[in-house]
């Protein structure tokens, strides 16, 4: 079933994933030329899910366009977005669910959950080094 | 919530808390006359985390709803900062959007070493060496940094 955006509700392994990037101490200057995503982008709390935008085949431009709303609507800057596939995050035991409206909106969801919070946070901070170390950072207005 | 300044305590709260941030933070300053010759190359990391205390002392400094920092996180952390050995490679600092503050140091790729302070002495650390993979819970008691955790830093910062 189509949603509205005209993408299927069903979110392929294929398709990448943007996190907008809204903090400034979340990436890093640019080191041999790449931009570095910090894990705590990456990291859901105080939410269960993890909000993202499903981007797959878009140029940066529209990337940013769909980014500027969820950054104005909070009166942020937009730095820039942290894309990851998602086969990536499927093999961290997480999940992606289609969220519409806003358009092409999603959660990552499926975030270990323990009686410690302390063990929690760090099963937390390690899938999110994954993602991290395995996103792509594309500057948009920074 | 008080702001985070290494070098001025001037807290005047009465709370046991913020005479915990007060007393950390003097003894920071103390720290700091001798920081340039014995504190090595963590050095440019403390104006850093002063910085990431006054940018995110707000809730939503992320746009998703963060929680401010801690200044206890932050004091933590620079403790922490403090006990690291002189040749202890620099961390890159982030904040965490539950209030922590993280220390990050990366070496080459998929090599990258996290410890997460909050405002309790129950520290979490996550690694990623290659196709190895680590996390868990220590104590740090504000003085002596776990071996565990400079063997991780060591593991992925000594190799850049």
């Amino acid at each position: 079933m189509a949603l509205p955006s005209g993408l299927p509700e069903s979110v392929g392994d294929d398709e990448t994933l943007a996190r907008f990037v809204l903090a400034s101490k979340h990436f890093s200057q640019p080191q041999e030329g790449h931009w570095r995503v910090k894990y705590p982008a990456f990291i859901p709390d105080p939410h269960d899910d993890l909000s993202v935008s499903r981007v797959e085949g878009l140029p940066s431009d529209s990337i940013a366009k769909l980014g500027r709303p969820v950054a104005a609507k909070q009166r942020k800057a937009l730095y820039g977005a942290a894309l990851v596939k998602c086969g990536l995050i499927r093999r961290q035991s997480l999940d992606i669910l289609a969220d519409e409206p806003p358009e092409r909106h999603a959660n990552i969801v499926g975030w270990p959950k323990e009686s410690d919070r302390k063990e929690q946070k760090s099963r937390r901070q390690l899938i999110a080094l994954e993602l991290a170390e395995s996103s792509r950072f594309i500057e948009i207005d920074a | 919530m008080p702001t985070f300044r290494p070098l001025q305590p001037s807290s005047h709260g009465v709370s046991s808390q913020s005479k915990l941030v007060t007393r950390a933070i003097a003894t920071a300053a103390t720290r700091q006359e001798s920081s340039v010759a014995l504190f090595g190359q963590c050095h440019g990391a403390l104006g850093e985390l002063a910085e990431i205390c006054e940018d995110c002392a707000k809730p939503d400094w992320d746009g998703y709803g963060a929680h401010p920092v801690a200044n206890e996180a932050a004091v933590n952390a620079e403790s922490f900062l403090y006990a690291l050995p002189r040749s202890c490679p620099a961390p890159e600092i982030s904040p965490e959007p539950d209030g922590s503050v993280a220390l990050i140091w990366y070496g080459g790729r998929r090599q990258v070493f996290s410890v997460s302070f909050e405002a309790d002495t129950r520290v979490t650390y996550a690694g990623l060496d290659g196709t190895s993979k680590w996390r868990g819970v220590e104590i740090f008691d504000g003085n002596e940094v776990p071996e565990f955790l400079l063997a991780g830093i060591n593991r992925v910062a000594v190799a850049r």
